[in-house]
């Protein structure tokens, strides 16, 4: 598989995480396909196999960190429990319930808390990989972690609730 | 034996609940939790949160890609936006060069005055350094070449002055009738002595350039070579000692065309 095919095959992922991050579904696909083009026109044959998938997020949530400075996006997780769009289109009816509960819970989370939880916890990726795509020491990523997951363990737990706004 | 709580670091609980352990730390943390209730709940939640974000969001994996990301439709909006840029200019010319065999420094004509390394050797360090510096000191120091890089001309006046840099027969093509005129000139320092590159633009955003230079080895027959390279399509040939290469990221049997056009009219000059 070369450079190119491992990014295509990336795609349903990169919507996956854009979805975590923004919370809309037309929000989150224009991030990825902002960030396909960029990297397309980034990628050179020095890029291996093996990099290309935290280079490809990388660019992504570089993408995304620009665009909230221009504000292009506003991050769309939560406005209201009765009307917050859901970023599942799922079939199943519990794991959309499910969904509206982690999309709340997400929203409780500061950006930098929910970006690392999402990349360790969905996508994989090693704490120094993190570390790397973000820029930060593993140190770090760890303390992020961990704020991050006992908020969501809160919320669950049903000692938070998110406040009415959107979280950036 | 009780275990120190303080030999335990939330670090160890995380990498617990990502599996990413080594056997012996993960029965030490395991023992640690079978004394720590509180901690227990705590990891357990981390753990349910985990499995319910990976369950849950599995089925965007599930989704139809929208035809707007998927990769033929990304591909022809990345050609779209390519030779956009002087960057990516510089990226072109460097390969045309490579497709000629050689190293080289820029210097730009006209608009921009940038003068950009773009260099292609097989030399590195201090070594490719001196000679991209010998190369654009042969090349900028040439009366001709230093006079054009201070004027404004227009491409149509430069013939002559080209013609006379570059040491060889050459007129700056005309491709009005395919649709592109002469956006700038720039002069390329290569190892084998000056090259110029013209910069082509169309009305409708299309871009083309072509890199001229003297040749040190005679043409092997008539051959025009085709090459395909980021996105670009390229082609390459030798006329009357006179290297050529185009390179658009148009349709190649539009190039081709062009390229023909470009060799029969240098033939007649």
């Amino acid at each position: 598989m070369n450079a190119i095919a491992t990014i295509e095959a990336m795609i349903p992922a990169l919507r996956r995480y854009a979805r975590g991050l923004l919370g809309s579904v037309q929000d989150a696909d224009d991030l990825v396909h902002d960030a396909l083009v960029d990297a397309l026109g980034k990628l050179n044959p020095k890029h291996t196999l093996n990099d290309v998938q935290p280079w490809m997020f990388t660019i992504l949530r570089n993408r995304f960190i620009s665009d909230q400075r221009r504000a292009k996006h506003r991050v769309n997780v939560v406005l209201d429990e009765n009307t917050a769009e859901m970023p599942v289109n799922c079939p199943n009816q519990d794991q959309g319930l499910q969904m509206r509960d982690l999309s709340l819970g997400l929203a409780t989370l500061q950006l930098e808390q929910r970006e690392v939880l999402l990349l360790i916890t969905v996508e994989g990726f090693t704490y120094a990989e993190v570390a790397k795509m973000l820029d930060i020491p593993v140190g770090t990523v760890m303390s992020r972690l961990s704020r991050a997951r006992d908020r969501l363990n809160d919320f669950m737990d049903g000692k938070t609730r998110p406040r009415l706004r959107s979280v950036l | 034996m009780k275990l120190k709580s303080q030999t335990i670091t939330d670090d160890d609980l995380h990498a617990f609940v990502d599996g990413v352990l080594a056997p012996d730390r993960h029965r030490i943390i395991e023992a640690y939790l079978a004394q720590h209730p509180a901690q227990q709940r705590r990891i357990a939640g981390w753990q349910a949160q985990s499995d319910e974000l990976r369950s849950t969001l599995s089925c965007i994996i599930e989704e139809p890609l929208p035809p707007e990301l998927t990769l033929t439709h990304l591909l022809a909006t990345q050609r779209r936006r390519s030779f956009s840029g002087l960057g990516q200019q510089l990226r072109v010319a460097a390969g045309l060069l490579l497709a000629l065999g050689v190293g080289a420094t820029t210097g730009w004509l006209g608009r921009s005055g940038i003068n950009s390394p773009a260099t292609s050797s097989n030399d590195t360090g201090v070594t490719a350094l001196r000679l991209e510096t010998n190369a654009a000191y042969q090349v900028f120091s040439n009366p001709s070449i230093s006079t054009m890089m201070k004027s404004r001309s227009a491409p149509e006046t430069t013939d002559h002055t080209l013609w006379r840099a570059l040491g060889a027969k050459f007129k700056i093509p005309d491709l009005t009738p395919a649709g592109f005129s002469v956006d700038r000139i720039a002069w390329v320092a290569t190892t084998h002595g000056p090259a110029a590159v013209v910069m082509y633009g169309s009305t409708d955003g299309q871009r083309l350039l072509l890199l001229v230079r003297k040749m040190d080895v005679p043409a092997s027959g008539d051959h025009m070579s085709e090459a395909h390279v980021n996105g670009h399509s390229q082609f390459t040939w030798i006329s009357h000692g006179v290297g050529f290469s185009v390179a658009s990221a148009g349709a190649a049997t539009t190039l081709h065309h062009i390229a023909n056009q470009i060799r029969a009219d240098e033939r007649s000059l």
